[in-house]
């Protein structure tokens, strides 16, 4: 499944983030624009509404003032401010024209029938006073009262009412814009539910994904690594079953070697020995042959015994560790002129068969690494064993191993040896000269008997 | 007339030597053996003189066989025969009470010389084994820049020490050099503590290795 080629996700989720990003800080900008909008429009509205407020009050206030004028040019008997007021009250009408004008820029367009309105009764207003200012003296001693009770209180009241009508609708509007404003206010606020939802739902998705990616991320690494540490196993099985295989073959051969050609050939030895004996004594010819032939057989003899004690000494199970370690640094001293300090603590020999094959392999890796690359003039092999654990210790006073050396050399030989026996293996260079190379095996076989000694192959 | 047991797991090698023995009208060959433990039942059956045993034989080895026959009332001499050119061979045939070691494909030589040599209670060794034994002991004298011990005996204790590894006992000794076993005893306990060794093996091994004995 592993080797399957991979979707990447991360595009995906990168897209994702960036777009939840997006949302939410779109979402704050287009809040706080609202939020300004909407505040700004209360405000607006609130001003406007003062501004109607204050003109209509400017209106009425005007109102008053020119019947207050109307009224003092109408006590006044003499008529000499009578061009004075004539003038007040002219200005006053203007001002309610600009006032007027002014009621219908800020009114809505729905209030020009009530404006219209209040332009006719101001018009009617204003008009009442014209022919007053024709009045003689009498006319105005005679006739104010009932001119001011009968024309000009009458309009006034009008005037005033449709004022008041006006600011009546001026506040129904307002209340309307209210309303407008806050209806607008609680679509701004669903909105704002709607985006924190749909931001909070894009977030769970993205977050969900990216849970679930790396669930299946965790469980293919999970997956690759127990086919890696399978892989391992399997590796580690064949190469162990090899160095076993290996040993299997060596004590077949060894065997097969001694058994078969060793013997013949010893008992062909004898038959040559019964021939030069049965010749007669005068035959040198033959006696020569004779001579040669054994001396030709002794060199095949000894050729087959060095062979089979290389492939595997047959002391190792006739005797044991011990002998076999023994002979084996005696006879490396006498091949390669190295000497070997043997020190073996404990009851060696009866170490169990698995071990006893390990300990002698690795002794000799190590010394044949010894005299061909460390080129060492004395080794230390110490060997311990408490019937609990072995240890073994090779130091030599060669040139020391190289760390790219480590995994050659045979080393790995004794890796893997030591591996099966589920022992710990170490190289180290020693700090001054030569090499030292550790070994620990833990012997979990229970000593049942006293080694091989008495049941030797034949 | 020598009786002699022939023990070796493979029958060719056996009849070999059973001609080679009886070109020697003194020894009779009373019986032979293809393993470890028939060895061990035909010597109690047999009570022979001397007793010829391959090292390596299935079921019970040769020295183990030639130790337990030293138990026996009529203990047999052991010749023991052996592929190996190997100290530890040489040393522990002698701790099981072999007298001879001989190599294999020396047989045909050195056998009925070995037969003859245990017959009469003396030590024997291949040539090929005590040249090893002592090549090997003067370079491991070498390495160690030790002196020879031999030097260090009393020519008495030289004598005592030659006469021991031919395979004589303490009262042997004590007739053919006319003195009291006590005095042997003596010399030999020196022997023993100045060449540090410390049993009858250790001392014909010893002799084998210094070319005292052949």
């Amino acid at each position: 499944m592993w080797h399957r080629k991979f979707l990447r996700t991360w595009p995906v989720a990168a897209v994702a983030l960036i777009g939840l990003l997006l949302l939410i800080y779109t979402s704050v900008a287009t809040v706080s624009r609202a939020a300004e909008q909407i505040y700004s429009q209360l405000d607006q509205l609130n001003t406007h509404h003062r501004r109607v407020e204050n003109t209509l009050r400017r209106l009425r206030s005007d109102v008053y003032l020119s019947s207050i004028f109307i009224r003092d040019f109408l006590l006044d008997t003499d008529n000499e401010h009578a061009a004075e007021y004539r003038q007040k009250l002219q200005e006053l009408r203007e001002r309610h024209t600009a006032t007027v004008a002014e009621l219908r820029k800020l009114l809505p367009p729905d209030a020009a029938p009530q404006l219209d309105s209040l332009e006719t009764r101001l018009d009617e207003y204003w008009q009442t006073f014209d022919p007053l200012f024709e009045w003689s003296m009498y006319e105005k001693i005679v006739r104010s009262a009932r001119f001011l009770r009968r024309e000009v209180l009458p309009r006034r009241e009008a005037v005033l009412t449709i004022t008041t009508e006006i600011e009546h609708l001026n506040n129904a509007n307002v209340a309307s814009q209210r309303a407008e404003v806050s209806r607008r206010l609680s679509g701004f606020r669903d909105e704002l539910h709607r985006r924190l939802w749909r931001a909070l739902l894009l977030g769970s998705l993205v977050a969900l994904i990216a849970v679930l990616r790396l669930r299946a991320l965790e469980h293919r690494s999970d997956r690759q690594r127990i086919a890696a540490e399978r892989a391992e196993g399997e590796m580690r099985l064949l190469s162990q079953q090899l160095v076993a295989a290996q040993e299997e073959e060596r004590k077949k051969l060894t065997r097969e070697l001694h058994d078969h050609v060793g013997q013949m050939l010893t008992a062909l030895r004898m038959e040559l020995g019964r021939a030069d004996r049965a010749r007669h004594g005068s035959d040198t010819q033959l006696a020569h042959a004779i001579t040669e032939a054994k001396r030709l057989l002794d060199t095949i003899l000894r050729s087959v015994r060095d062979l089979v004690m290389g492939l595997r000494p047959s002391m190792l199970d006739d005797f044991g560790l011990q002998p076999a370690l023994e002979w084996h640094v005696r006879d490396f001293r006498r091949r390669f002129g190295i000497h070997v300090e043997l020190t073996l603590t404990g009851d060696v020999d009866s170490v169990p068969d698995q071990y006893r094959t390990c300990v002698y392999r690795i002794v000799q890796e190590a010394l044949t690494n010894c005299a061909r690359h460390a080129h060492a003039k004395h080794v230390e092999v110490s060997l311990l064993y408490d019937n609990n654990a072995l240890d073994l210790r090779i130091v030599d006073d060669g040139v020391g191993i190289r760390a790219e050396d480590a995994r050659g050399f045979g080393l790995l030989g004794i890796e893997e040896r030591v591996r099966e026996v589920h022992g710990a293996f170490s190289i180290t260079r020693r700090a001054a000269v030569g090499t030292e190379i550790h070994v620990t095996l833990p012997v979990t076989t229970p000593i049942d008997q006293e080694g091989n000694v008495a049941s030797a192959t034949g | 007339m020598l009786r002699v047991l022939l023990a070796d797991d493979h029958s060719i090698v056996r009849r070999g030597m059973r001609s080679l023995l009886e070109t020697d009208a003194s020894i009779e060959v009373v019986a032979e053996a293809a393993d470890g433990l028939e060895a061990l039942r035909m010597c109690e059956q047999h009570n022979p003189d001397v007793l010829i045993l391959d090292v390596a034989m299935p079921k019970l080895n040769g020295i183990e066989v030639a130790a337990r026959c030293q138990k026996l009332a009529h203990a047999p001499r052991a010749i023991m025969l052996s592929m190996h050119v190997d100290e530890s061979y040489v040393m522990r045939s002698l701790h099981a009470g072999a007298r001879a070691y001989l190599l294999k494909d020396a047989t045909d030589e050195d056998l009925l010389p070995a037969v003859r040599a245990v017959a009469a209670g003396k030590s024997f060794f291949s040539p090929a084994v005590s040249e090893l034994l002592a090549e090997e002991y003067v370079q491991e004298l070498d390495e160690r820049g030790l002196a020879d011990s031999y030097d260090l005996l009393t020519d008495r204790e030289k004598e005592v020490l030659h006469l021991l590894a031919e395979g004589r006992s303490n009262k042997e000794v004590a007739a053919l050099l006319n003195v009291g076993l006590s005095t042997i005893e003596t010399h030999r306990a020196n022997l023993m503590q100045k060449l540090n060794l410390h049993n009858t093996a250790e001392i014909v091994l010893y002799a084998v290795r210094k070319r005292l004995i052949v």
